[in-house]
């Protein structure tokens, strides 16, 4: 790649509040306004909905319901299970249950409060182990295993149990979910709205329209912000905006506003778990055995996938022989939990690493030692059988123990803890180790379509939607390397399943590898194209020629054949410069019955070392520093990658500190404004952030040797619970605190002054 | 009240008969259609919707940033409003070009808000500083980039502008143009505001004779002020304007707007900003006096007060963001009678009086005796509070504010207490404490208070004190914590306090149970 140090030239458009977002678009006139009334209770049966009073508000056109719904009242992803209006029973608070339809969004909302709703309370679920007990389950329990942990435990020094608890994330997404549906002729629909997944939104309408999917245009402009929260949940409120436009004929816009978003969509899934850990008096880890109990809301969402993913990510970047993973899919009342950045992984590690914290406690060891002493080497398996390859935890690890010292680190720690009495520090080292790829095998597929036009500018779609993480620039530069021009000529369109179709959600950090490796291979086919007419042009041999810097080179000297020169002759020469391209990663498999496969086309590595300092007369913290050595691959945007990798590393830093989701034992959500959730600020930011991209790491799975970037960032914020609780331990040294996260200062503070009696 | 607003939009006057408590963000977002600035939460904790006010100060124009989600169209009336289409330039200023480079911006969304507050800054800042423009940038959330890319471009622009200051330019916005920081219009604003001012009074006055307002229904400038938290519900002093059945009245608005947004556009509202005079900080004697329309940002910008308590800029800076501290004032937070008011906390400390009553009845009641219950206040119907004023602090006196919320800037306080000590020869003379979010007001630790007088520093009397004040709170469980964790947080607190001053007097450590609580019973200490 030419300049990785390239800018992403999307981003002067942000800086001058001139990109458009979708309550930006200027809409035609005459467009209505919609408003989602959802149910008050979190379980119950509805015995009575009147709307009278508020279909005779001034200014309301209409008001649907689940009988309004011409074709199926399903939105259920992967298991069909969740209706798009509420028929008899409800099951979350917040659950659309009737759509209102006026001329102002303003007035929709007071229209809304006039809507009289009688529900029968049934008992609520709000927590996973009590949905178990219960016997609420999505589905039957999933399980991953490799070797025999019964047998391995009797060999064991030491076998430890214990339990974590890990809690949900609020998306947060700065823009609200939104969407707009637009009449078309023949009772086609076109809905623009602010999704990761435009092709979901294109099925699940026409189903619910029952109408079939080329009526419906699907488009995507930009998210602001996605984080997850967008890819199967932004799909109600399109799909309720194309219901009221294909009833009304008149173009329908639903922007939630903050409260509403917050108590209507789901969150990451919190997660409680018990574990079993068996290992050798050096710390070699033997087996593992450990229960998820995931708090999966009332509806599937993406819970199966996501505790799929939290199994193969139980290991994190550690090798342990014998494994048994075991996961449940809690149903409860709360609304269905859904994607979240890191997709179950971080839930998944988050209880491993408790564990090995617990482990280094009792054999006297310091984390890390365990840590390296287990990391993944060449060849090792994972629990799926899949091996590593090109494997890097070892390279991250010891480059970040020599760059940044560790020992050195550990000494400061201690001598600073030796001397200040109330405040206190404490560091931790968090590998990582994410894999890549839809473990839905079949969705590692992208599309491209790539026009070039007669003055030589670029035009590309694909399927990858852009919410800030740089891939519509990414695209761009794939583009401009291979016809070698400059990327200000090549545009990446919106995302719009009319140009290409049946597209995977923009998720699992795959955006960029799945569609630039489209993109590529269309740019490729007509580079051929272009090397071919070149040829006959010049007379010369199309191996003799290569096309650099926007000109035609016939070995190795230029020639009169500028690039824009060459696209006006291979035009009047009915030359086509339009290619469509198709990419199915390869070499990925998996097979849910066995669990076993090889799910990913890689894996992305990586090593942090957090340091907090904790006030332990207040309970308060501040991470100090985060320093990493990153598996990037070979990233061809330093700007982009970086900053990925630094947004990530905050949601996690946030995800186990102060975001904290509380629902009251009804199942109501009682943090539902930005002033009772809270994320970190500007002031929480580390004051020193080092990102090292590890060097030489090589990764012909993806497009010009990168990694995926959008992800694995976020599980280093983990290591910021055990600096934090690292610093409390240097406070009271006899203490054995739970493993619960996130560690707001009320558990930091009640942890540090609990009696000691009252800790293990 | 005018009917009409006039106002300078960027470089542009505008006009508009829209209802004074539209918000600017929906005026400026759907009848300007100017779509940078973005609706991200409407409750002035995101920052995506920030504007910049300049008002007119005779000679110069004062900017700060402002949320435009809680503020009244009917405030801007005579101000200049700039949004992020009016700091633009062709090309981009060096604080764009720098989050374009560092990766300072992802999805977008939030990144005009945090261009607008750090031109804010820059038009109003004494001195150009890292800490203080990231404190200006507090109340701008990005969820994408963690705010990293962010700092550094701060910091490359500040740097910048240290270095390349033009000292002998007088105009701070010449010279923020000569930077390319600024577009130029900024240069012509000034007069066109003094006429634009200067034509809104003479639309005031031929309005005023077909106007149903009579002259004597206008409260004179800088007597009155009312604000239950931000709002008065129509107790009607004096037949205030219209008389209705609910007139609320608005100040700052960085509660009531969070509350009722919704609604207000569709009640008769008063805006107390359009009928009073600037905010007043004085000396009176032995006194300092502040009329309850002062903001925050006021006390803060304040020279007399910084030299009263040169605490105050960096305690303030725990109160609230810089949006909001542009807006909220003493009378809001006092009125509003939460019990974890910020302000409320910090000045009951200082054993503040406050002057409230109607017409020309008068009366001064202490703080402390002016909460009742849970909002309750001891205010008849039609009163106002019109001012506090506290006695100038001992110059040796101890002064320290504390607060414990789960995020430290812009958040709401679990618990916060402020001290006022005097000791001598380390006996305590005086001592005010006061604690936030321990009972349904903001509480004023009297016994605790009394059984310190007279004593010397030592850990045992902190902690008999603790033990005191743990008896004259009743915390409840709320989204702010657990009652068991807010008696603990105050015990802490008020070690902290005397920490401060008195570290060598008060080893934790020499108690080995100070981080023992026995849970068992409700005695915690």
């Amino acid at each position: 790649m030419k300049n990785k140090e390239l800018k992403n030239q999307d981003s002067i458009r942000h800086v001058r509040g001139e990109s458009l977002f979708l309550d930006d678009f200027s809409v035609p006139e005459g467009t209505l306004y919609a408003v989602v009334f959802a149910s008050p209770e979190s379980h119950g049966i509805i015995r009575g909905l009147d709307i009278t009073g508020a279909l005779a508000h001034k200014g309301v056109k209409a008001i649907f319901t689940y009988k309004d719904i011409p074709g199926v009242n399903q939105i259920g992803g992967i298991i069909k299970d969740e209706e798009l209006l509420a028929v008899d029973k409800v099951e979350f608070t917040g659950q659309p249950v009737a759509l209102v339809i006026a001329e102002s969004a303003e007035c929709a909302r007071e229209a809304r409060n006039k809507i009289k709703i009688n529900i029968e309370k049934l008992e609520a679920i709000t927590e996973a182990r009590d949905a178990f007990a219960k016997g609420s389950f999505i589905t039957s329990p999933q399980i991953f295993a490799c070797g025999d942990t019964e047998e391995a435990f009797t060999k064991c020094d030491v076998v430890i149990e214990g339990t974590a608890e890990s809690g949900g994330q609020e998306h947060l997404y700065l823009e609200t979910q939104a969407a707009l549906a637009l009449p078309a002729e023949g009772g086609n629909l076109k809905i623009i709205s602010s999704t990761q997944n435009p092709t979901a939104i294109q099925r699940i309408t026409a189903d619910v329209l029952g109408i079939s999917y080329n009526k419906i245009e699907s488009e995507v402009l930009r998210l602001g912000g996605g984080f997850g929260g967008k890819e199967d949940q932004a799909t109600p409120w399109a799909v309720l905006a194309g219901l009221a436009c294909y009833h009304l004929r008149k173009p329908v816009k639903l922007v939630l506003n903050r409260h509403d978003d917050m108590y209507m969509t789901g969150k990451r899934h919190p997660y409680s778990s018990d574990y079993k850990l068996g290992f050798s008096k050096e710390g070699k880890l033997i087996a593992y055995e450990v229960s998820f109990y995931q708090n999966s809301g009332a509806a599937a969402d993406l819970s199966t996938a996501i505790l799929e993913r939290s199994l193969s990510h139980c290991t994190n970047t550690y090798f342990i022989p014998n494994v048994k993973a075991t996961g449940y899919c809690c149903k409860t009342n709360l609304p269905p939990n859904t994607a979240f950045r890191g997709f179950g992984g971080p839930q998944g590690m988050f209880v491993l690493e408790s564990a090995i914290h617990k482990a280094a406690k009792r054999l006297g060891l310091e984390p890390h030692v365990i840590q390296s002493l287990n990391l993944l080497k060449e060849g090792d398996a994972f629990p799926y059988g899949q091996k590593t390859e090109n494997c890097n935890a070892g390279k991250c690890w010891s480059r970040a123990v020599e760059k940044y010292n560790l020992q050195h680190i550990a000494e400061e720690v201690s001598s600073y803890n030796n001397t200040n009495k109330l405040y206190k520090k404490g560091y931790a080292v968090m590998p990582i180790c994410f894999g890549i790829s839809f473990t839905q095998t079949a969705l590692n597929q992208a599309g491209a379509l790539v026009h070039i036009y007669t003055d030589g500018s670029v035009s590309i779609s694909t399927g990858a939607v852009e919410m800030g993480q740089g891939v519509n620039m990414k695209l761009r530069q794939v583009a401009a390397e291979i016809f070698s021009i400059n990327a200000d000529l090549v545009k990446s369109e919106t995302t719009n399943t009319t140009r290409v179709a049946n597209t995977s959600a923009t998720a699992a950090s795959t955006g960029a590898d799945l569609n630039g490796k489209a993109v590529e291979q269309a740019c490729r086919n007509l580079y051929s194209r272009l090397m071919i007419f070149a040829s006959q042009q010049l007379s010369a041999e199309v191996s003799s020629l290569e096309l650099k810097d926007e000109r035609i080179y016939s070995a190795g000297k230029p020639t009169e054949l500028t690039w824009s020169e060459l696209i006006t002759r291979a035009y009047w020469s009915r030359i086509d410069m339009t290619s469509h391209e198709y990419y199915a990663a390869p070499g990925v498999f998996f097979d849910r019955v066995t669990g076993k496969g090889n799910p990913f086309a890689y894996h992305v590595y990586g090593t942090a070392i957090i340091e907090a300092l904790v006030d332990c007369l207040r309970g308060t913290y501040k991470i100090e520093s985060v320093k990493m050595i990153h598996d990037f691959g070979s990233s061809f945007n330093n700007v982009i990658d970086k900053s990925q990798a630094e947004g990530a590393l905050m949601q996690g830093l946030g995800w186990m500190t102060m975001e904290e989701i509380v629902y009251n034992s009804e199942g109501r959500l009682i943090t539902n404004s930005l002033s009772a959730y809270k994320v970190p600020d500007i002031n929480f930011t580390p004051d020193e952030i080092d990102i090292e991209f590890l060097s030489d790491s090589v990764n012909p799975q993806s497009i010009f040797n990168s990694k995926a970037i959008g992800e694995p960032p976020l599980m280093y914020g983990i290591g910021a619970y055990f600096a934090i609780r690292n610093a409390m331990q240097a406070y009271r040294p006899e203490a054995d605190f739970d493993y619960t996260a996130p560690i707001a200062p009320e558990r930091a503070l009640l942890n540090l002054y609990k009696k000691a009696e009252a800790l293990k | 009240m005018r009917k009409i607003i006039r106002f300078i939009l960027n470089d542009e006057i505008v006009e508009t008969q829209a209802h004074p408590a539209l918000t600017l963000l929906d005026f400026i977002r759907k009848q300007k259609h100017l779509t940078g600035t973005k609706e991200g939460c409407r409750e002035g904790d995101c920052g995506a919707c920030s504007v910049i006010l300049g008002e007119s100060n005779g000679s110069y124009i004062r900017y700060k940033a402002v949320n435009s989600c809680l503020f009244p169209i009917g405030d801007a009336d005579g101000k200049h409003v700039v949004t992020i289409e009016g700091i633009n330039i062709d090309g981009l200023t060096p604080f764009q070009q720098a989050l374009l480079n560092e990766g300072g911006t992802q999805c977008g969304f939030c990144t005009p808000g945090f261009v607008v507050s750090f031109a804010a800054y820059l038009l109003s800042a004494d001195k150009f500083i890292y800490a203080d423009a990231i404190d200006s940038m507090t109340g701008n959330l990005c969820r994408c980039t963690g705010h990293t890319g962010i700092r550094r471009s701060a910091e490359i622009v500040i740097d910048y502008i240290n270095r390349n200051w033009d000292k002998t330019t007088f105009h701070r916005a010449e010279s923020l143009i000569n930077l390319n920081l600024l577009p130029s219009y900024f240069t012509a604003v000034p007069d066109k505001l003094s006429k634009l001012i200067i034509e809104n009074e003479e639309i005031c006055a031929e309005e005023k004779k077909s106007c149903l307002q009579r002259e004597n229904d206008i409260i004179k400038p800088g007597i009155a002020l009312a604000e239950s938290g931000d709002m008065l519900v129509a107790e009607r002093p004096n037949n205030f304007f219209q008389p209705k059945e609910e007139l609320f009245w608005i100040s700052g608005g960085t509660d009531i707007f969070v509350q009722k947004g919704d609604e207000l556009i569709h009640r008769d509202v008063n805006l107390l900003s359009s009928v009073l005079a600037e905010p007043v900080i004085t000396i009176d004697g032995s006194a300092c006096k502040i009329s309850a329309n002062t903001t925050v940002a006021d006390l803060e910008n304040s020279s007399l007060f910084n030299q009263i308590l040169p605490q105050f800029r960096e305690i303030a800076r725990l109160f609230g963001s810089q949006q909001i501290r542009n807006r909220a004032t003493i009378g809001g937070n006092i009125n509003n009678a939460s019990p974890i008011g910020d302000m409320t906390i910090f000045f009951l400390a200082m054993n503040a009086k406050i002057i409230l009553g109607t017409g020309n009845k008068w009366r001064e009641l202490l703080l402390k005796e002016y909460f009742k219950g849970y909002k309750t206040l001891d205010r008849n119907p039609g009163e106002i509070m019109k001012s506090l004023f506290f006695r100038l602090p001992h110059k040796r006196a101890k002064i320290s504010f504390e607060k414990v919320c789960r995020r430290t800037y812009l958040d709401i306080a679990s618990v916060n207490s402020a001290m006022y000590l005097l000791t001598d020869n380390d006996i305590i003379s005086t001592i005010h404490l006061s604690s936030g979010g321990t009972g349904p007001v903001p509480m004023y630790l009297k016994s605790t208070c009394e059984y310190l007088t007279g004593k010397a520093v030592s850990y045992n009397t902190i902690k008999e004190a603790a033990r005191i004040a743990d008896g004259e709170i009743s915390p409840i469980s709320d989204i702010r914590g657990s009652a068991e964790y807010k008696r603990l947080l105050l015990r802490q607190l008020l070690f902290a306090h005397f920490l401060k001053f008195f570290p060598e007097k008060i080893n934790t450590f020499k108690d080995k149970n100070f981080y023992h609580r026995d849970t068992e019973n409700t005695e915690i200490f």
